[in-house]
């Protein structure tokens, strides 16, 4: 296994550059490359799955056959909903950009058991294959959500498919726990749980649902196998079973499914509102504390996917109340970002561009979800197209656009190039614009009484699906060149520095790309979401101009990872002298970012200024910052 | 080219305008005065003969062991099976027939205002097969004095010995037929180069046939709704949509107004400003809280209203299955349509015969699963007449978005067939005719008589094996022979019967007239209820 050598010096090559070869990567340990393969993954899957839903758009452009027939449609729906369920939104931020950025936002080397890590990746692949495989052995009609009675009745490929959902489950609950793990053990010194960025506090969120919520999956997807297979009677009405447990089971794993799928869009978000405002986030705390309790009241609102199931009316009543105390944590958490907006200095950078879309296209998805709570609303909006538009809102309008506003802040840092901006706000423009003429007709439909999963409609409901279906090819066309440029900028993209949104997390201080232990030395905790001493030096370069006056911490876990003496940054090491060190180059990593050097020579100019930013207003936001501090 | 011209004159009541009123026609009633040239809807199996139609064939047909094209349930067979139920069915001669009055039967004229007349006239005859829509009940005149009397040799009978039931009306005067169940009534001259079909239609089923559509008013969101307890809901959802637009308007105001003034320019910089401010984020949960505690209440509130029906009902049996809708009602009449008073409460007691489906009516807001082996429940108020759409929200398969779809090759108006639908009746009393109207046995006679002597309590005092109870067994090896009579002997035969049910203290047996009296059923069997029970005590017979 070539890929743990010992950490290098600076000159040390990138991740991308330190080994070649398909084994290298095939049999990597190192979470930014399985990281990437996810990424890799994810991205094809998610045009797989946006190809389906352009299909079943095309075929609801008229009432009655447009283009294919009511089985095939039948399985565009469920082959939409499952690889973009649990192919794209559950791992898209956690598995793959979490893998990336994560660890290095903790200033570690890596998650903690880079083995496991591997295997999850490899479930993950395995349970992909299976799912696409469900298309040459007979498709897959049942809908997503697998409901029985009739996922036992169908002729398609219920098994395979259901074998497939069992390995991604597990591939999710290995990147929960690998992420416990690592949040608990290798922050650094000095970074209490106050002082982790908000992306971690909801990566840690939602690796306490992945690993609690899973399992449940597991098991259920396993006794709808068995019923298949074997008969056993659990779900099957006609062997006493009751098909309605099964909506328990499934549900309760899959609503705080929809927390694993949102949170970690929150925590993004977070990130990005603070720095492309450049401003501290507003009620840090109030953030951090929402990802957890919206992680354990997901566990117990399941109920109100059933509200017209034949569930008690008590539960019925129980199931509403609590759901609407989700509500409450999500509402303030859009008006503090909202308020984080407040004299700020908002920079309109793609990744910012989404942001707002989020800030809107949230809105909507969770004002939407009122609706739903609301009983006696629900009884009429239930299993209608309303329900399709508010869960898209949250799932494609909310995550997705939280993960391509993510991709494409964290892309010159694991991939060393930038991507193309202004083509990037033009589809971020596109994707905001095409989502809502979309689902903002679906609303109309829904509330008007137009059932979901239907290849047939009444004509009254044609307009606005022909606004919905020229919605989606926007959105399409919009990803799809968002998804090939970005592969095209991996190679040809402009290099990128080292911090270019000037943001002030752990990850910014590693080279760009990183190295294989992420960092070539101990990052610099400074106090978080503070912008003050950021100046942007030249377009998309940023550098820390002020001495660094926040109480330093040493990335312990580093250190122990590394086997070395523990370093303390207090003493600023300096770039220079460990550029004089022996470099521990493996022979055939040659490329080296031709950016760091740059980077590093301002650094060394910006030095002789120390005093400058002492002037800055540093005022209130910093104090009450440093009072958490104390508190925690 | 001299011909004639088979003109379709509708008089007074087109199917659509038909569609609005009951069936006007009098009831049929054995001692009824209908003309001289037609029979009484007969108390005997064999109705109509001899009448003045004079040519090949009676023109009633409608009596046990008729071969029967458009049989009574021709026009309800789902999508499956509607194509069984044409026209090709001759010969089926068994089975298929009713207990009830002939489906067809001649009428006079001048008692009966026939609602259609097809009228021939000398002229060109070049028309396609005339597709004449028509409500059951209702009555044609075939008028076919007017032709000039050349056509016949030019045009030889037009019609193949397949096209039953044929209908030939009288060449020499106007004729009169009133069809009595709902189907495919093919009819020709024999004389004259007429032919035709007539799709009777029960006048609920035309209901049924109408197009549905959200009733007027409401708004652009949300149609009007046709059911009491949805009043509640709706004000939920207008509050919550008018909420949601005061927020969403708010807070997408405030983001694009916070990114415009402080967007990124030369020289512009970000201001401190608190990272948090305790008074603001207590005001921002606490309205928040207040809200949703609002709207969890009145919704809940309205919930209990949407699921609670009222203690007296109409009670309507639902079950569902890939894909289509039975509903049964109290007395034992199913439809795949579903028929419900307005301003009654009905409830539904619904099951699944498979998968998981979900009843659905948009314009009443009802909705709720249905679940194999196991009831569901739901009801309705409904406030205006009308036909309304029905659907199954729960995906089931492949017709899910279909379910409920008949296809119905014969109905010209319907070239597309069309989805079961509700109808919501008027009153009470439109609903009870319909439910009276549809009430039409359709087995042979002796099932009807098999099923009324377990409806209507015979089976208390009769045993059908031979022993005897109260009263004498229905199994009477001496059918057609003299028996015993308190005073006499009497010929066991249909009138005996016939009198016994009618009267039944006329003519007592010895042996049991120490026991109470059998009631009196004059007046509460229906002719077809008679008839069907003769016919079942004549099958007891054998040993």
């Amino acid at each position: 296994m070539p890929t743990r050598e010992p950490a290098g010096p600076v000159t040390e090559p990138d991740f991308l550059h330190c080994s070649r070869g398909f084994k290298s990567w095939a049999f990597t340990l190192d979470h930014k490359r399985i990281g990437m393969m996810y990424l890799f993954g994810i991205l094809c899957a998610l045009l797989l799955g946006g190809a389906f839903a352009l299909l079943l758009r095309t075929e609801l452009w008229a009432p009655g056959k447009t283009i294919v027939a009511q089985d095939t449609y039948n399985q565009f729906f469920t082959l939409h909903g499952a690889i973009m369920v649990f192919l794209v939104i559950i791992p898209g931020i956690p598995a793959a950009l979490g893998n990336i950025m994560m660890p290095i936002q903790l200033g570690a080397p890596d998650v903690a058991f880079p083995r496991l890590n591997l295997a999850s990746f490899y479930l993950w692949t395995t349970g992909a294959i299976m799912l696409v495989l469900t298309i040459p052995f007979g498709g897959l009609d049942t809908g997503w959500t697998l409901y029985t009675p009739y996922s036992l009745d169908t002729q398609t490929a219920v098994l395979i498919a259901t074998m497939g959902v069992f390995l991604l489950g597990f591939s999710s609950i290995f990147t929960g726990l690998n992420f416990l793990v690592t949040i608990h053990k290798f922050r650094p010194q000095g970074m209490g749980w106050f002082q982790m960025p908000l992306n971690v506090w909801a990566m840690y969120a939602t690796a306490i649902m992945q690993v609690l919520a899973t399992p449940v999956l597991g098991i259920t997807v396993l006794l709808l196998s068995v019923e298949r297979f074997a008969h056993i009677g659990i779900f099957d009405p006609t062997l006493g079973g009751d098909p309605v447990l099964f909506q328990h089971f499934f549900w309760f794993y899959s609503h705080p499914a929809v927390y694993i799928m949102i949170i970690p869009a929150m925590g993004v978000i977070s990130e990005l509102v603070s720095v492309f405002s450049r401003k501290p986030l507003f009620g840090y705390r109030f953030v951090a504390y929402s990802s957890v309790s919206l992680a354990l009241l997901s566990f117990l609102v399941w109920g109100h996917h059933m509200f017209v199931s034949g569930q008690s009316r008590l539960a019925n009543m129980v199931f509403s109340a609590l759901t609407f105390t989700v509500g409450i944590p999500s509402a303030i958490k859009v008006f503090n970002w909202v308020a984080t907006l407040y004299k700020g200095d908002i920079r309109l950078k793609t990744p910012m561009l989404y942001t707002l879309s989020f800030l809107l296209l949230f809105t909507i998805g969770g004002l939407t979800g009122l609706f739903l709570g609301i009983l006696s609303v629900d009884v009429h909006l239930h299993d209608t197209y309303f329900v399709v538009a508010h869960f898209h809102y949250v799932m494609m309008g909310s995550t997705i656009v939280a993960f391509l506003g993510a991709l494409h802040y964290w892309y010159p840092k694991f991939t060393g190039r930038m991507y193309p901006e202004q083509l990037g706000r033009i589809c971020a423009t596109g994707v905001f614009f095409g989502f809502n003429l979309t689902f903002l007709p679906q609303f109309v439909m829904g509330a008007r009484g137009m059932p979901r999963r239907y290849w047939d409609y009444d004509p009254q409901y044609q307009i606005f699906h022909q606004l919905s279906t020229i919605g989606a090819y926007v959105l399409g066309l919009s990803l799809f060149t968002t998804v090939m440029y970005l592969f095209w900028s991996f190679k040809n993209g402009k290099k990128a520095p080292r911090n270019p949104w000037g943001a002030s997390t752990l990850e910014w201080q590693a080279p760009t790309p990183p190295t294989l232990y992420n960092f070539e030395k101990p990052p610099v905790l400074h106090e978080l979401y503070n912008y003050d001493d950021l100046v942007e030096v030249e377009p998309d370069v940023w550098e820390r101009q002020a001495p660094i006056e926040a109480e330093p911490a040493t990335a312990d876990a580093i250190v122990r990872a590394h086997g070395e003496q523990p370093v303390h940054a207090a003493e600023p090491a300096k770039v220079s002298a460990k550029a004089d060190e022996t470099p521990k180059v493996e022979p055939e990593a040659k490329v080296e970012p031709t950016v760091e050097p740059k980077v590093e020579a301002k650094a060394e100019d910006s030095k002789p200024e120390p005093a400058k930013s002492e002037d800055s207003p540093r005022v209130v936001d910093k104090d009450d910052e440093t009072k958490d501090e104390e508190k925690s | 080219m001299i011909a004639a011209i088979a003109t379709w004159i509708a008089l007074g009541v087109a199917p659509s305008s038909a569609q609005q009123t009951p069936n006007p026609a009098p009831p049929v009633t054995p001692a009824g005065p209908v003309g001289s040239n037609s029979a009484a809807p007969p108390s005997h199996p064999t109705p109509a003969a001899g009448s003045g139609a004079g040519s090949a064939g009676a023109p009633a047909i409608g009596s046990a062991g008729s071969a029967d094209a458009g049989s009574a349930d021709a026009g309800t067979a789902e999508a499956g099976s509607a194509a069984a139920g044409s026209a090709a069915g001759s010969g089926a001669g068994s089975g298929s027939g009713s207990a009830a009055a002939p489906k067809i039967e001649e009428v006079d004229c001048a008692k009966y205002p026939p609602e259609l007349t097809v009228q021939v006239v000398s002229g060109k005859y070049d028309i396609e097969p005339p597709n004449v829509p028509l409500t059951t009940g209702h009555v044609v005149k075939f008028d076919l004095t007017k032709s000039n009397g050349d056509d016949a040799e030019n045009y030889p009978p037009t019609k193949d010995a397949k096209d039953v039931p044929l209908l030939h009306a009288s060449p020499s005067a106007a004729t009169c037929f009133r069809y009595n169940q709902d189907g495919e009534y093919k009819f020709h001259s024999a004389s004259h180069p007429i032919e035709g079909t007539i799709y009777a239609r029960a006048w609920y089923d035309i209901m049924a046939e109408k197009p549905v559509g959200d009733p007027d008013g409401g708004n652009f969101w949300l149609p009007d709704a046709v059911n009491q307890n949805a009043n509640d809901s709706d004000m939920m959802f207008m509050t919550a949509l008018a909420l949601s637009v005061f927020f969403f308007v708010a807070i997408a105001a405030v983001v694009i107004y916070f990114t415009i003034k402080y967007r990124h320019r030369p020289g512009h910089k970000a201001e401190p400003s608190p990272a948090h401010n305790d008074a603001l984020e207590i005001t921002w949960t606490v309205i928040p809280t207040i809200i949703v505690v609002f709207l969890f209440y009145y919704g809940w509130h309205s919930y209990v209203q949407v699921v609670t029906p009222p203690n007296k009902a109409v009670e309507i049996q639902v079950q569902a299955k890939k894909w289509s809708w039975n509903f049964v009602h109290e007395n034992g009449v199913s439809d795949a349509d579903l028929h419900i008073p307005a301003n009654t409460p009905v409830r539904f007691v619904m099951t699944s015969q498979d998968v998981l489906h979900s009843f659905y009516i948009p314009v009443m807001r009802v909705k709720q699963d249905i679940v194999p082996r196991r009831y569901t429940y739901a009801w309705v108020f409904a406030t205006k007449p009308g036909t309304y759409r029905l659907t199954c929200a729960e995906y089931c398969g492949t017709d899910h978005s279909q379910m409920g779809r008949i296809l119905q090759p014969v109905m010209p108006d319907l070239p597309d067939g069309r989805r079961r639908v509700v109808v919501v009746h008027k009153d009470l009393a439109e609903y009870e005719k319909y439910l009276e109207d549809k009430n039409v046995f359709t087995g042979t006679p002796e099932e009807l008589g098999a099923k009324l002597y377990v409806d209507k309590g015979c089976i208390a005092c009769h045993s059908v094996d031979g022993s005897a109870r109260i009263g004498p067994s229905w199994k009477q090896p001496d059918w057609g022979k003299e028996i015993a009579i308190v005073g006499g002997t009497v010929k066991m035969d249909e009138n005996y019967v016939r009198e016994s049910i009618l009267a039944p203290q006329a003519k007592s047996r010895p042996d049991f007239t120490k026991a109470s009296p059998m009631p009196v059923f004059e007046g509460q069997l229906k002719e077809s209820e008679i008839r069907g029970l003769i016919a079942y005590i004549k099958s007891l017979k054998q040993p």
